[in-house]
């Protein structure tokens, strides 16, 4: 009897998993899929062609906005990196107890609010009219009003911002599940800062470092919000060509065909960076 | 002490250390010459690890001087410092393999591979490893992981090796085998060990000296035998080996020694340094108690109760219990007077037992068995 108890709870308990994974990802991807591999050749007259998917690779448009994005999407990730890391460190390391948990707060802060209302937040700070340009103003360091916004910088730094969060919990977690001491016996055996980060920190918070870097890559990737806030209309940003496609030309074809394509080049680039940095995903998720 | 100054490896001068209110470590000074097994022994939270991790650099001393091979290592960094550490969950590196965790000093020595490969495969055959170069952290044994653990840090030739309680985590079998085993290798290597442990056992079966400390200062520096023996204080005979504690008032002093006044009666001692009328505390190992049975008496009995009447202090007890372990075999034994039982070492304990609960026994002992501290604090020998 037990044996199938145990089955039944497996089964209620995965029953609602299934059920998302199904409606929200696996028929809209089929249906996706099989909208992307429709051609129109009169009105209300399809046929089955790659022609939207040739149409991708033929168009530098496209390829070259692609190409742009996953750059960015790949340097905002290290970036996040390079700063969530010593933040990281400290929290997981240095702070004790209470204040460490106030720390570690403090960083989820921001999230409690709409990205929508972050990314305004940021166009407050950063536009031609806004603080930060009054502040030079009136400190006099410029003469007239600059724009801060609408230019690569912004979106990257909108992008790390909103990102950082996703690179912060999964370092904090692996970095406190190391041992105080295997850091004490790094230095004790005459190692120096460098020679202890690089041996014994990074290589036990590889899975975290590996985790969190995938996380924030997929999400910039896929940000829509950011790029077309922070970076104008000319922020060229992939999703954006994909909104486009559906919205403004109701190509629902070329637009499918666009998000297929992000979805198979995203993989493949974290399965490369996987691949490059010798790590394997049962690694990360173990 | 000695006094030839070249050896002596580690001396502290005026050691204190303390975090907010709490005195970890108060002005402590000590030697330890060179190739000696020192440990220091106490209950935990009395400053020990404290101290090892000053001597290691993870700690700053609030004043004082650490000299190791008399040169003060104050301003010394950590990973400068000619000394290691063995830690307490032993902290090998597990994403590197066994000749890899031996090589990382080596290594940050800015030695070639060429030199490293040979030392790392001499330092696995000492520790009679030889094929365990190539194996993972996770594959090895816990006694395997404790050899490892130090010769990751004899390979660099420290001046001083410091352990933290590393038999801590080992089961009883593995310790007792690791006891001999570690002070096997102190004497094969040579070095000098400093070794903290709250186990008496480990510090008395290992070392040369033993500092037994309490509440931040040593309260004995000894060696194992004078430990136990003669140990200077009552903390040190409370805490060093069982005993059975009386507290008493000194009522006669005369040349041979004093009489102190009981619950139990009248209790004879060889120290004559106390005066009449001082408080004091009294303890009596298990093993110095004789026993004799009361009754029946027959001639051999007899002939032994002749013998308990030449020892000083004879008295009666019921025996309450009969503990055997093997040679650690105790009695437990009630005086009507006392509230606490007494612990009488059996060692000699055969599979049948003459004794049994509620028998009635003569117990004696020699006055120099009687160790005797004031218990207004100062310190006296027995």
């Amino acid at each position: 009897m037990q044996p199938d108890k145990n089955k039944l709870a497996l089964f209620l308990l995965l029953t609602p998993l299934l059920v998302w994974l199904l409606l929200l990802i696996v028929i809209p991807h089929l249906d996706m899929m099989l909208i992307s591999l429709q051609e129109r050749v009169a009105a209300r007259e399809y046929r089955t062609s790659f022609s939207n998917y040739i149409e991708f690779f033929s168009e530098p448009l496209y390829i070259n906005t692609f190409i742009r994005t996953a750059v960015m999407s790949i340097l905002a990730t290290l970036l996040t990196l390079l700063i969530a890391f010593p933040v990281s460190y400290y929290i997981a390391k240095m702070m004790k107890g209470q204040s460490k948990q106030i720390l570690f707060l403090l960083c989820l802060i921001p999230f409690w609010v709409s990205e929508l209302v972050r990314t305004y937040g940021w166009m407050i700070l950063l536009r031609e009219s806004g603080v930060i340009s009054s502040l030079l103003q009136s400190l006099s360091l410029v003469n007239g009003p600059i724009e801060m916004l609408y230019n690569d910088v912004a979106i990257m730094v909108g992008l790390i911002y909103g990102s950082m969060l996703f690179m912060i919990v999964p370092l904090v977690t692996t970095l406190d599940s190391l041992d105080d001491s295997l850091i004490e016996a790094g230095y004790d055996l005459g190692g120096s800062h460098w020679n202890v980060l690089r041996e014994v920190i990074i290589p036990h918070a590889t899975p975290g470092i590996t985790s969190g870097c995938i996380v924030v890559f997929m999400l910039s990737l896929g940000n829509y919000l950011t790029p077309v806030l922070l970076g104008g209309k000319d922020s060229l940003w992939f999703t954006e060509q994909i909104y486009t496609q559906f919205i403004t030309r109701f190509n629902w074809e070329q637009g499918a065909a666009l998000g297929m394509l992000l979805l198979l080049l995203s993989s493949l680039i974290v399965w490369l960076g996987l691949k490059l940095s010798g790590q394997s995903f049962r690694k990360v998720m173990s | 002490m000695l006094t030839d100054q070249h050896l002596i490896d580690l001396e502290c001068l005026s050691l204190s250390k303390s975090f907010g209110n709490f005195i970890a470590v108060k002005d402590l000074s000590f030697k330890v010459p060179i190739g000696s097994f020192f440990s220091i022994l106490g209950p935990s939270g009395c400053g020990k690890t404290t101290l090892l991790r000053m001597l290691a650099g993870f700690e700053t001393p609030d004043s004082g001087d650490i000299l190791i091979k008399e040169k003060s290592v104050l301003q010394v960094p950590p990973n400068h410092r000619p000394v290691n550490m063995v830690f307490q969950h032993l902290a090998l590196f597990p994403n590197m393999s066994v000749s890899e965790n031996i090589a990382y000093g080596l290594k940050r020595r800015k030695m070639s591979p060429t030199d490293i490969e040979p030392r790392v495969q001499q330092m696995l055959d000492r520790i009679d490893l030889p094929d365990s170069g190539n194996k993972q952290i996770s594959q090895l044994s816990g006694g395997q992981k404790q050899r490892i653990a130090i010769a990751r840090c004899l390979v660099l030739e420290p001046a001083l090796l410091l352990l933290d309680e590393p038999l801590g985590a080992l089961d009883l079998k593995l310790r007792e085998q690791m006891k001999i085993e570690l002070k096997r290798m102190q004497a094969q290597f040579g070095t000098t060990f400093i070794y903290i442990t709250h186990d008496q056992s480990e510090a008395l079966v290992m070392s040369d000296q033993v500092a037994v400390m309490n509440e931040g200062v040593f309260e004995q520096i000894a060696s194992p035998q004078e430990l136990y023996h003669n140990p200077a204080t009552a903390f040190v005979a409370a805490f060093v080996g069982d005993s059975n504690k009386f507290l008493g008032t000194i009522c006669k002093t005369e040349q041979q020694g004093c009489e102190i006044k009981t619950k139990l009666g009248v209790i004879k001692a060889k120290n004559n340094s106390l005066d009449v009328g001082e408080p004091v505390s009294i303890f009596v190992r298990p093993e110095a108690i004789s026993i004799d049975l009361s009754f029946p008496q027959t001639a051999e009995h007899l002939q032994a109760h002749n013998h308990t009447e030449s020892k000083a202090n004879h008295f009666k007890a019921i025996i309450e219990n009969v503990l055997f372990d093997g040679a650690r075999s105790q009695l437990i034994a009630k005086h009507p007077l006392l509230d606490t039982p007494l612990n009488i070492a059996y060692p000699h304990a055969t599979a049948d037992i003459p004794f049994s609960p509620g028998q009635e026994i003569d117990i004696s002992w020699n006055a120099e068995d009687t160790l005797l501290f004031s218990a207004s604090g100062a310190l006296n020998a027995a």
